[in-house]
């Protein structure tokens, strides 16, 4: 896996205009190991791509996930819980354990980038026949390895068909929500109150290059006024869109995120 | 030879048709009497139908007084319960067999009825059949598949005394014949008494696939002497194979597959004939073939047709019945057509493209002198230039009479799958003794207790066997044995029997409601209310697209785009591959003897100058650098998809010189390794012809794997296996939004079973049949020393050769890379909305 990742040095100086850091954050000297400083200082997970959206620093996480440093929240879209086990109750074999894998991962980010909110855009659960025992367990444990972890849902259309445990002590959100600069969705909305941050969409993109090589990526979909984040889930497809070219698109290969030009 | 006892009215049946009773059919019904269960080797149009038909009737005629065995007084007279099955591939010929079978029955006053049920029938038809099968019963593999998973299907099945599987070579090799496997062995068990025969046109491995047919079944029962025989018919059927050339070499393109620049050729080879099929090798090149032969000539409007598998069945049985009548002068088909129809009319078969293989070539060409007796006349049409060598290969085996082997399928898992569930939906089974069932045939002859229990596992058995997930049950225990009662379950697995995989199609009708046929959902989704489209040999234009139906009406405006339907091409055999060797080694050495290698001299000696020709034991070796990059081709001509494994061999060794992507094409002939940057061959200056002299074999085995697992032809396999298999359910028809929530792309389901289920046989299985067909060890060894024993000629190309310049259009690409993801994405660039390209 370590030879797949590239080290976020290279990333930046290949793309000067990528980002514009602020100076180092104090309470950054909590981070882990697997966090590496960049020429400018600033502090980026291995893959990550730190930028600017709506005059505020994000990082981009090669998780597809991104990261608001200055209010230590960590947001993600489209997780998905319980699919393989919704797929399994309608008959359709699909392997078990996949909704493990995503709550370690994002039990690991949320350690190594000291989040203290964790943010949903929506779909954080699949259906209702996949909320067995077992998958409902699963994110009771996340919950209780993070107790001091804020966890928001920001409904998606996936989530209001579905009972959501009391256990999992999610602070519910209905519609959008705003918190300046930005505006908090599932579906992507229009509006005035700020930057659009959303999901549902599930993003890639196809690349092309010399010698007939070509590549299909989930990514970061960013216009003027919202960004779309790449599905979280393992366990989900994706929509491959075409961007036009004053958009800005962030592939995700393997754990590393690429602007592209 | 003597006839056997009791047949005598149906030898006078013969005699009064004035009919000869030939030996082989005297063989096959006498051995049918004793016990025997059997294949008869015939070429079509030699009577196999009565080499076994006669065989049960006699058998009931001798029987004496069986009335108390007559059901189903409904009729005046009442019948004889299902005694014989007669499976057929083809759906277009179960009409054709229903005819045949009901001659004798009718002039003798028998009390057998014959009936057909395949995907055609009428539902009101099929229910009938539900309650009240036919003493005979018309049937492909698939609708026997539905009828064994109805609840009554020990009972309907106790009488059977014979089934026989027609065109039993089209079947062995692929996954309906381990269908018609698993089916065969269900019907034993449920019919003490049932004899199989199997009717076959020639292979190579007659006796093998006798073996297959039968399972091992007949040496298991009381360790009796197998009862199994194999009749000859010893009647060869003439066949007259000749290539078509145009007027000049240039009229002929270097690539395409078209053929459409031969058309006036073709047209002229219609007007000579009778009546002629117009053998195409794909749907879409049927319908272009079709409009361009009505425009150019329109006074063949009305006795001209068309015929593919997406046509819908009326039209295609209008086809049919207007074939034999007479009434038409040519039809353009498909594989539709390839097989047993009796068309006497037809004096003369036209194959557009390579036939790709001998046993092919014979087949169609088979369509035409119908009857005992006549010849079959083929002519092979180039769609281009190198494509004569083809055809004079094909030829030139026909004439020696190398057909080709066919190789019966292994442990298809998923085939398996969907069997045990059809069974728990028919009888319902106890886990022990189907699997002692199972593995009496040939295909699942090895299947361990291990994978047994994956198997019950998978298929929803609520984790009895492995792992527990108790939310994955569909299969439940009652009484020791195992069923499914649900009734949604039940329509949905009826809807997806069968193993030819498909895209979700989509209905096309005109406003008025009458069908059209069906065209791949992809197609419809990508037009436009308006867009015009070809289809059914008619300008067409949408008018709406409402749940899984396309309303259409004609347009006045003759354009359109034709719609692509999914199929894979087909590999050259390697008996033809070796003979396309020999023809080129022999015009290496200045002998363009043949017609074909005569007409094309120009080109191959331009090949000759500008690369070369390589000699049988030489290999050719180009490298090019064009606008897309630094192009490596190879020549091994081991047909597709042995090409295929090579050139994944050689870029993983290539890759690890230094980190590099490269993408793959193959044909038939060659294959091509294309990078974005040069190719490095070795240190510094080492070439190409030292990277193949050193080329390493020992650790083939390890270099194979881990190709399989850097390359994406494992999960393109899986496609079809996650079908098969039902991992992917493709939708009732009309009731599509409902699927949405359980529709996932295979390759999806591949990753995650890859990386969370270890043990999944489907994937074990998906690599297996690429190691089968691609990467198959002997294969590879074998020509992989015959590549480090010839003698590598290594050419820079300044032009584009003609044999590499099909490889380098070709847009069908695999892809092997050891450079980070990350890395190399630096080099490429997004597609951009289309708007946007400038």
């Amino acid at each position: 896996m370590e030879s797949d990742k590239l080290n976020s040095t290279d990333m930046k100086s290949s793309d000067p205009k990528s980002s514009d850091p602020k100076s180092s954050d104090p309470e950054s000297s909590a981070l882990k190991s697997s966090i590496q400083t960049s020429t400018e200082s600033e502090l980026v997970p291995e893959g990550a791509l730190p930028i600017v959206l709506a005059g505020q620093s994000v990082i981009l996480l090669g998780q597809k996930a991104l990261f608001i440093p200055e209010s230590r929240s960590l947001v993600v879209a489209d997780v998905h819980i319980g699919k393989a086990a919704s797929f399994r109750s309608r008959h359709f074999f699909a392997p078990d354990g996949i909704t493990n894998f995503d709550l370690l991962r994002l039990g690991q980010l949320v350690k190594d980038l000291s989040a203290s909110r964790l943010i949903i855009l929506g779909d954080l659960v699949h259906a209702q026949d996949g909320m067995t025992g077992a998958e409902v367990e699963v994110f009771e444990r996340f919950r209780a390895d993070h107790e001091s972890l804020a966890v928001t849902l920001v409904l998606g259309n996936h989530d209001l068909k579905v009972q959501l445990p009391q256990s999992w002590q999610l602070d519910i959100v209905h519609g959008h929500m705003v918190e300046a600069p930005f505006v908090y969705s599932h579906d992507l909305i229009k509006s005035k109150n700020g930057y659009v941050l959303c999901g549902h969409l599930h993003p890639s993109v196809t690349l092309s290059g010399q010698g007939k090589q070509r590549e299909r990526l989930p990514c970061f979909w960013l216009r003027s006024h919202y960004a779309i984040l790449p599905a979280y889930g393992v366990f989900t497809g994706s929509y491959t869109i075409r961007p036009r070219r004053t958009d800005r698109v962030f592939v995700v290969a393997h754990d590393t995120v690429v602007q592209m030009a | 030879m003597s006839n056997p006892q009791g047949s005598e009215p149906l030898v006078d049946w013969f005699q009064k048709k004035n009919w000869q009773v030939f030996d082989f059919q005297k063989e096959a019904w006498q051995r049918y009497l004793d016990g025997y269960s059997g294949l008869i080797h015939a070429s079509t149009g030699t009577g196999k139908t009565y080499a076994i038909w006669p065989a049960p009737l006699i058998e009931w005629m001798s029987h004496g007084d069986l009335s108390d065995m007559i059901v189903s007084k409904k009729d005046t007279r009442g019948h004889l319960p299902l005694t014989v099955l007669w499976l057929t591939p083809l759906r277009a010929l179960a009409h054709d067999i229903a005819s045949s079978l009901e001659e004798p029955v009718r002039d003798l006053d028998l009390p057998f009825t014959i009936e057909t049920r395949t995907g055609d029938t009428s539902s009101s038809r099929r229910a009938k059949q539900k309650d009240n099968l036919p003493s005979a019963l018309i049937t492909t593999p698939e609708s026997l598949s539905i009828l064994l998973s109805y609840e009554n299907s020990a009972e309907k099945f106790k009488h059977l005394k014979l089934v026989v599987v027609d065109e039993w070579h089209e079947l062995i090799g692929n996954k309906r014949g381990v269908q018609v496997e698993l089916a065969l062995a269900r019907l034993r068990k449920l019919a003490p008494d049932l004899r199989i025969w199997g009717l076959s046109a020639t292979i190579g491995n007659l006796e093998q696939s006798l073996d297959c047919l039968l399972g091992s079944h007949e040496r298991s029962k009381s360790g009796s002497v197998p009862k199994s025989c194999i009749v000859q018919a010893k009647i060869n059927k003439e066949v007259v194979a000749q290539s078509v050339l145009p007027a000049s070499l240039d009229n002929l393109p270097w690539t395409g597959h078209t053929g459409l620049p031969m058309i006036d050729e073709v047209i002229k080879l219609i007007d000579g004939g009778r009546t002629s099929i117009v053998f195409t090798n794909v749907r879409s090149q049927t319908e272009q073939w079709y409009q361009r032969i009505i425009e150019a000539r329109e006074d063949f409007c009305g006795v001209a047709a068309l015929h593919h598998g997406s046509l819908d069945a009326d039209v295609r049985r209008w086809v049919e019945l207007a074939l034999k009548e007479e009434r038409l002068k040519f039809v353009v088909s498909t594989s539709s057509l390839d097989l047993g129809v009796d068309f006497s009319p037809v004096d003369r078969v036209v194959q557009i493209g390579s036939p790709k293989g001998v046993a092919r070539a014979m087949q169609r060409a088979g369509r035409s002198g119908h009857s005992p007796g006549l010849v079959s006349k083929l002519y092979l049409v180039p769609s281009h230039a190198l494509e004569l060598v083809e055809m004079a290969a094909a030829r030139i085996a026909i004439s020696k009479g190398k057909v080709e082997s066919r190789y019966p399928l292994r442990n298809s898992v998923d085939v398996l799958c969907q069997h045990v569930v059809t069974i728990a939906l028919g009888t319902g089974f106890k886990p022990d003794e189907l699997y002692e069932e199972v593995r009496a045939t040939n295909a699942f002859a090895d299947l361990t207790k291990d994978d047994w229990a994956w198997i019950l596992n998978f298929v929803g058995t609520g984790g009895a066997a492995l792992k527990a997930y108790p939310e994955h049950q569909r299969i439940r225990q009652e009484d020791e044995v195992y069923v499914i009662s649900d009734k949604t379950l039940a329509l949905k697995h009826r809807l997806s029997i069968g193993t030819i995989v498909s895209d979700q199609a989509m209905e096309v009708c005109f406003t008025s409601g009458e069908r059209i046929g069906q065209v791949e959902e992809s197609f419809i989704s990508r037009l436009k209310k308006g867009d015009r489209f070809i289809f059914a040999g008619r300008y067409l234009e949408l008018v709406e697209v409402r749940g899984m139906k396309a309303r259409v009406r004609i347009s006045p405006i003759k354009s359109g785009i034709i719609p692509r339907w999914m199929g894979g091409r087909l590999p050259l055999s390697s008996e033809l591959a070796y003979e396309v060797r020999l023809l080129i080694s022999k015009a290496s050495a200045g002998d363009f003897g043949d017609v074909e290698m005569t007409f094309l001299r120009p080109l191959l000696e331009l090949q000759a100058k500008r690369s070369s020709l390589p000699e049988l034991d030489q290999i050719l070796v180009e490298k090019y650098k064009s606008r897309d990059g630094y192009h490596l081709f190879v020549y091994p001509f081991e047909g597709r998809l042995v090409n295929e494994g090579i050139a994944i061999l050689v870029a993983y060794q290539l890759s690890r010189i230094s980190p590099s992507t490269y993408s793959i094409a193959m044909n038939d002939w060659g294959f091509e390794i294309l990078s974005d940057r040069p190719i490095p061959f070795g240190d510094d200056d080492a070439d190409a012809a030292a990277f193949f002299k050193n080329f390493r074999y020992d650790n083939l085995l390890e270099d194979i794997h881990a190709c399989l697992n850097s390359t994406e032809m494992a999960k393109r396999q899986f496609r079809e296996i996650a079908r098969v298999a039902g991992l992917i359910f493709q939708g009732y028809p009309g009731a599509n939004k409902t699927v949405k929530q359980v529709q996932v792309s295979s390759g999806l389901l591949y990753d995650v079973f890859v990386d969370f289920d270890p043990g999944n046989l489907l994937v074990r299985q998906a690599h297996d049949e690429v190691l089968e067909r691609h990467l198959e060890i002997s294969r590879m060894i074998g020509a992989l020393s015959r590549l480090a024993a010839c003698e590598i000629v290594e050419v820079s190309l300044t032009k584009a050769s003609p044999f590499c310049l099909p490889l380098m259009v070709d847009r069908l690409r695999g892809k092997l890379t050891s450079e980070k993801l990350a890395q190399r994405i630096l080099r490429m660039q997004l597609d951009l909305a289309k708007d946007m390209r400038r």
